[in-house]
């Protein structure tokens, strides 16, 4: 069985991150990345927030990271999915490929979307039930879109609808935008129409979306807005990725996040956690990649230790 | 000989690991013909199997699987319709 000084799961910012600094104290580390390095950010359509770029595709700053990450010789394993976590001295990670031997594990797993769970949602998925506008979203030009959900993330997909579908509508059931003021600014300026208060109770077509039911929560209301597409994209509800952890006893709080310390230690000792998974409530780009530093730093002090180093 | 078409868009994220799948897939069963689509570039296309979501994969016309699908799951789906 292959043996790692530093195992870190999830190849996002956080992860990546975590790799530069682990593979620059010559640990010997690998990333288990699910699908391809790059994490949720690779579905901005645009960021305009992380350091040195004033703007830049998601999907471009992802690739950014990853090569990076290769070139300073961090080895990257794409499309391997973690299965499980044992521990007993050092810890065990099964994958759908293969297994490991690691001293010291970080999370960097992210959050995936979550579903609004209404009639038709599941029925209606891939027939204008969307969870990535930038994916998806070009398929609906010139047609009606709703954006639900809010955050910076439902925003910005109502931005980038508003230059592509004939009408655009950002049904948040809050009472107000929770995003950067710039982007708020851009939406008031945009063709994308917000209501607020107003949740959405059903998905309604046959073969493919006709429209949705909300409800006006101020008003009392019951009613329908056609739509064909559906783009459910809410940060707010998303779930952290840590189905594998469940061996570990890992401490998560009430929403399923990893707590960890400002070490980015969890209560395993050896094991550690950085970005979105995690249960600090700040989730942008930077704060996963400072994360992911702090994660692999603290790993190689225990490595270290385990060694008689320390 | 099973046609698998798989449509994507240039700034969709999730379709790289759907073309890696299928052109995996395809390399181990042989008698699978695997054609690429920007769904885009090739609206008609598109149109014509009403994809309103990437990655679809489309088997011999037919069948569509949204999404990506573990590997087991494709293998299931191409042998069905053989």
């Amino acid at each position: 069985m292959e043996e790692k000084d530093l195992i870190i799961i999830g190849g996002g910012p956080a992860g990546l991150s975590a790799g530069i600094y682990a593979v620059r104290n010559r640990l010997k580390t690998l990333v288990l990345e699910q699908a391809l390095p790059g994490g949720l950010i690779a579905e901005a359509s645009l960021v305009e927030n992380y350091p040195g770029f004033l703007e830049i595709k998601g999907m471009e700053l992802a690739e950014i990271f990853r090569k990076h990450a290769e070139k300073i010789g961090v080895e990257i394993k794409q499309f391997e999915e973690v299965l499980q976590i044992e521990k007993n001295e050092i810890f065990k990670v099964k994958t759908n490929n293969s297994e490991y031997l690691a001293k010291a594990v970080i999370i960097a797993t992210g959050e995936r979307h979550a579903e609004l769970n209404v009639p038709g949602e599941a029925e209606l998925k891939g027939k204008g039930v969307s969870y990535c506008a930038t994916c998806d979203a070009p398929l609906f030009k010139n047609k009606k879109a709703v954006v639900v959900g809010n955050g910076r993330a439902a925003v910005m997909s109502a931005l980038l609808l508003a230059d592509i579908a004939s009408e655009v509508k950002l049904i948040v059931k809050e009472k107000k935008i929770i995003s950067e003021e710039v982007l708020k600014e851009k939406l008031k300026n945009s063709r994308a129409n917000v209501l607020l208060s107003t949740e959405v109770r059903e998905i309604f077509g046959d073969s493919v979306v006709k429209g949705i039911k909300v409800y006006d929560r101020e008003k009392k209301q019951e009613y329908n807005i056609d739509a064909d597409g559906v783009f459910v994209y809410a940060f707010v509800w998303k779930k952290p990725n840590v189905g594998f952890l469940k061996n570990l006893n890992v401490g998560l709080d009430d929403r399923g996040h990893i707590i960890t310390n400002e070490r980015q230690e969890t209560n395993v000792k050896g094991l550690f956690a950085a970005g979105d998974v995690t249960s600090f409530p700040v989730k942008q780009v930077v704060v996963a990649a400072a994360q992911g530093c702090i994660a692999a730093l603290s790993a190689y002090e225990h490595i270290k230790g385990l060694r008689g180093e320390a | 000989m099973v046609k698998v078409e798989v449509f994507k868009t240039e700034m969709c994220p999730h379709c790289p690991k759907a073309v890696a799948l299928v052109k995996e897939v395809a390399k181990d069963l042989k008698n699978v013909e695997v054609e690429i689509i920007d769904a885009m570039q090739n609206p008609k296309r598109a149109l014509e199997y009403g994809i309103m979501a990437v990655p679809t994969i489309v088997i011999n016309g037919a069948k569509k699987i949204v999404g990506t699908p573990s590997k087991e799951e494709f293998i299931k789906a191409l042998t069905s319709v053989e």
